[in-house]
């Protein structure tokens, strides 16, 4: 019987809302009309057509605020994301390949960081490290590799017992032609999966931590302005324009990453 | 006694791709048949479908005749009444066909405690019985082990005495020897000829384990039954070209295969004719229409071979 | 038919003391593991101090007091450097450091003055409060939902409940509460806006108070917790479903209800207690920014006030003590597992 190709909307879905925010990260300098730095006198303005989402206590605009943060939030997400995959895919290449002695490190390693308790550390580490962006994406993939080491060694350990493999290495073939010929086409689709899940994962962690007052300081990322809203008091007053842009800008790209990473996996 | 009519399965209503195609066979009691096929003939679809354990998604036509009752037409109550009371399922024996959080004994005994309402303690007591009925040796310590310590063999061994416990007089087997070793094919084939109280369906796809347990051989290729004959009869003298090629394989015969080709596709399943036509040495025009199972004496045939001889 | 000799059993049953044997060699690998586990914790936090960039003992103190000091009481400042022992070669601070741990002495906040552990058990008892029903209700809710959406995958339940709560993991938790806080809080002024009592209260109506302050962010924890655990029981129970002794069951003649409870359930249940096992070691540390966002003064708090206010020895003790917890919850999990799973013991001695 055939089937047509059935069309993975949510990866669609996806995809689309993940495209829309790299565009808006890469041209914001041409898409925002103010310089989110410039303070002016104009403060807590609702949204009109000069400030489209209005100003914040120190009367800067929102809506380039915004804009700008999109750049911070994702290039944040998605190199602690990149990180944490190439770290937990050259562990679970190397645990799953050799064996033995390097399995039970490797292995140990990760149980090991799994028993840290993420969040804590990572808001440990932020604050010896100082806030900054670079701390922040040292702190997020120090904590978040475990998961995808683990899941990728495991479907690494049952190709390993696939025929084709076990040729390739009775042949004497070698090591890293196996690994990188062989072995990673096949967890291909996992990694990406798992790198899409990472990044919204990295994105949370980094809402959280910046919403704590522990991200940037020069260069506001969403969770810096929601920290802001709500630690000056933009939430208590109700100043709508100012709290909701970031919770729904966060929300909709961790949502964006997430179909792609959980929907692009299932229908596999 | 099970009479199967004209049973046909699907797994969406507008496909043309027939798991099972109307098959019709009738099960005396105490009779023993074997349903021998290639793999994805559609066998162990028939077993289900007529348990009555197919997905949501399939389509079973025709009738399935449980001493005159219709299964086809029960529900889930109904079924549940029937189901390891008179008509047992025996499956496959792989690593998961056992819960792997129950003890065998227990496990085995369950069917009792469900129809007859006797006690679990009870149960595992009787199951001992019935599995030294099956000659499966340490019965007492099989039955207080967890299925994991279980080899293929025994776990099959230990499926057909859940079959029988609760006075089944039916055992539906799907491929009892599959992926066993000759050794521990032969003691399934011991267990289910110590059985002679019951009636046997079981699929398979080894002729010569087929031989060794059935008094009658049905044929499937492809979803649709091509021969029916005693035993012996589809041995010695087989009607229909492929039960004609698949006997010449078995080793006595000399392993002859010289028709090498494979079922059709799923692509012209639909195309009609008979399943086999590409692979015959004897199709002629007419093949291009599906043969109706003709009689020849008592056995049946779907082959236009054999049209006038009906 | 020609008889058969019986056969000896295939692989030779371990008998029941053999395998408590196994079970509590098991039990034991896994209780030295964890201490170890420990061990290295400590010692890394230990590391963590003295390995960061820039000098220690502005990590320790705090770089605007150490500028403060260096500027105004230059000795003061000499006498907190000899009080840590920052002066010793490494290898004597570390035995010093885990004297202190040994003998359970954190040091003194440098907010209130009052030995750190005093504080953090304090805390504790606060964040327990709302943890542990989080804990139980998302466990409960999350359990009954999983089950009915697994039991019948694709069905209309499932195509419901699937989306929905990938979406409500996807929202960080922060979001919700803000929202959360702002409808009902400030717009429908249902619960108080923050804290956890209003004060000057006893007895029955001190109770009804606290209760009404925990309402809120009770039910945001209560609400991530379900639907992550209706995602862990959703995809375990479809997973069991699928598994051949399903279909055993259904052949012997069990109706749904006992094929559910008695073959489905059992199996489901051992990633599922695995996982409720895991999140008792977040029972003290998971709550961090619910916390900060309704004021609520339990563990979370104190550690994020410990960190913007450079109060370190609190940061670490509460870091340890989240550490230590997760590794207890681990090794609960093992524990539990090894009793359940008969399966278990036989991976050991392989």
């Amino acid at each position: 019987m055939r089937k047509k190709k059935k069309k993975n909307l949510p990866v669609i879905v996806g995809s689309v809302i993940i495209g829309i925010f790299i565009v808006i990260a890469i041209f914001c300098e041409q898409l925002a009309p103010y310089d989110p730095a410039i303070t002016s006198i104009n403060v807590y303005q609702r949204p009109d057509s000069a400030h489209l989402l209005g100003t914040n206590d120190l009367g800067q605009d929102i809506f380039s605020e915004l804009i700008y943060g999109t750049r911070v939030s994702m290039l944040i997400g998605v190199f602690a994301a990149v990180i944490a995959t190439l770290v937990g895919t050259t562990f679970a290449l190397l645990s799953a390949y050799y064996g033995g002695i390097v399995d039970r490190l490797i292995t140990s390693l990760t149980s090991l960081a799994m028993a840290v308790p993420g969040l804590a550390l990572t808001t440990l580490l932020v604050c010896y490290l100082n806030p900054g962006k670079l701390s922040l994406i040292v702190a997020i993939s120090i904590t978040s590799w475990t998961g995808t080491a683990r899941i990728l060694r495991s479907r690494l350990l049952t190709l390993m017992e696939e025929p084709f493999i076990k040729i390739e290495k009775a042949i004497g073939q070698k090591d890293s032609v196996i690994m990188f010929k062989h072995l990673a086409p096949n967890i291909k689709d996992i990694i990406l999966s798992r790198g899409a899940m990472s990044v919204s994962g990295a994105m949370m962690t980094e809402a959280s931590l910046s919403f704590l007052g522990l991200g940037e300081f020069g260069e506001k990322s969403w969770g810096s302005i929601l920290h802001y809203a709500f630690f000056r008091n933009g939430v208590i007053r109700g100043l709508y324009w100012w709290y909701l842009p970031p919770i729904i800008c966060t929300s909709l790209a961790v949502l964006g990453f997430m179909l792609v990473g959980y929907y692009g996996q299932q229908n596999k | 006694m099970l009479e199967i009519k004209n049973l046909s399965v699907s797994f969406s209503a507008d496909s043309d791709v027939l798991a099972v195609q109307d098959v019709t066979l009738t099960l005396p009691d105490k009779g023993r048949i074997a349903l021998v096929g290639e793999t994805g003939s559609g066998k162990s679809v028939l077993l289900l479908a007529v348990m009555c354990l197919l997905a949501k998604n399939a389509v079973v036509t025709g009738e399935v005749l449980l001493n005159g009752e219709d299964i086809l037409k029960m529900n889930r109550k109904q079924l549940d009444k029937i189901r390891g009371a008179l008509i047992s399922y025996v499956p496959q024996g792989g690593g998961a066909s056992l819960n792997p959080l129950m003890r065998v004994g227990e496990q085995v005994g369950e069917p009792l405690v469900e129809h007859q309402g006797w006690d679990k303690k009870d149960s595992v007591a009787k199951s001992v019985e019935v599995m030294k009925t099956l000659n499966m040796g340490n019965e007492e310590e099989l039955a207080a082990s967890y299925p994991h310590t279980f080899s293929g063999g025994m776990r099959q061994r230990a499926m057909i005495a859940m079959g029988i416990i609760a006075g089944s007089k039916i055992l539906l087997a799907d491929e009892p020897s599959k992926g066993l070793d000759e050794e521990r094919v032969s003691l399934v084939v011991d267990s289910l000829n110590r059985l002679t109280e019951q009636s046997l369906l079981c699929v398979t796809h080894d002729l010569m384990f087929a031989s060794r347990i059935s008094d009658h051989i049905c044929v499937l290729y492809s979803a649709a039954q091509v021969e029916f004959a005693s035993t012996e009869e589809i041995l010695n003298d087989p009607l229909h070209p492929y039960t004609r090629d698949m006997v010449k394989a078995i080793p006595e015969n000399g392993m002859i295969v010289d028709n090498v080709g494979f079922a059709p596709s799923h692509d012209d399943f639909g195309k009609g004719g008979c399943r086999y036509k590409h692979r015959c040495k004897d199709c002629t025009a007419k093949c291009s229409e599906m043969p109706p199972l003709f009689d020849v004496g008592d056995r049946k045939v779907r082959c236009w071979l054999y049209e006038d001889k009906n | 038919m020609p008889g058969v000799a019986r056969q000896p059993f295939g692989i030779p049953p371990m008998d029941k003391k053999n395998a408590k044997i196994q079970t509590a060699r098991h039990i034991l690998k896994k209780v030295l593991t964890s201490i170890l586990t420990i061990y290295v914790i400590i010692t890394i936090s230990f590391l963590m101090v003295h390995f960061m960039p820039g000098d220690v003992i502005k990590h320790l103190i705090g770089t605007e007091d150490y500028y403060f000091l260096l500027e105004n009481n230059p000795e003061e400042l000499e006498r907190v450097i000899t009080k840590y022992g920052l002066n010793d070669p490494l290898h004597i601070q570390y035995l010093k450091y885990l004297k202190s741990i040994a003998t359970m002495d954190f040091g003194v906040s440098y907010n209130n003055n009052q030995p750190v552990i005093y504080n953090v058990l304090k805390c504790c008892k606060w964040t327990l409060l709302i943890s542990v029903p989080t804990l139980i209700l998302g466990g409960v809710f999350g359990a009954v939902l999983g089950i009915i959406a697994g039991w019948h995958p694709g069905g209309k339940f499932d195509m419901i409940m699937t989306p929905i709560s990938l979406f409500m993991n996807t929202v960080p938790s922060n979001c919700i509460g803000i929202l959360m806080l702002v409808v009902f809080s400030y717009k429908l002024r249902i619960f108080p806006i923050s804290g956890m009592t209003s004060g000057m209260l006893t007895g029955a109506e001190y109770v009804k108070d606290l209760l009404l302050h925990m309402t809120l962010p009770l039910i945001i924890m209560v609400m991530f917790r379900t639907f992550s655990d209706f995602m862990t029981m959703k995809s375990s129970v479809s997973q069991v479903r699928r598994e051949d002794y399903t279909t055993t069951a259904a052949a012997k003649g069990l109706p749904d209800r006992k094929v559910l409870f008695k073959h489905v359930m059992r199996n489901a249940m051992l990633p599922y207690i695995t996982s409720m096992c895991m999140q008792m070691g977040g029972l003290l540390s998971g709550s961090m920014i619910v916390e900060t966002i309704f004021g609520w003064k339990g563990m979370g708090q104190l550690y994020y006030q410990a960190v913007t206010n450079r109060d370190f020895p609190t940061a670490q003790l509460c870091f340890l003590i989240s550490a230590v917890c997760v590794v207890l919850a681990t090794l609960l999990s093992d524990i539990v597992i090894a009793l359940i799973d008969p399966r278990i013991k036989e991976k050991v001695n392989a």
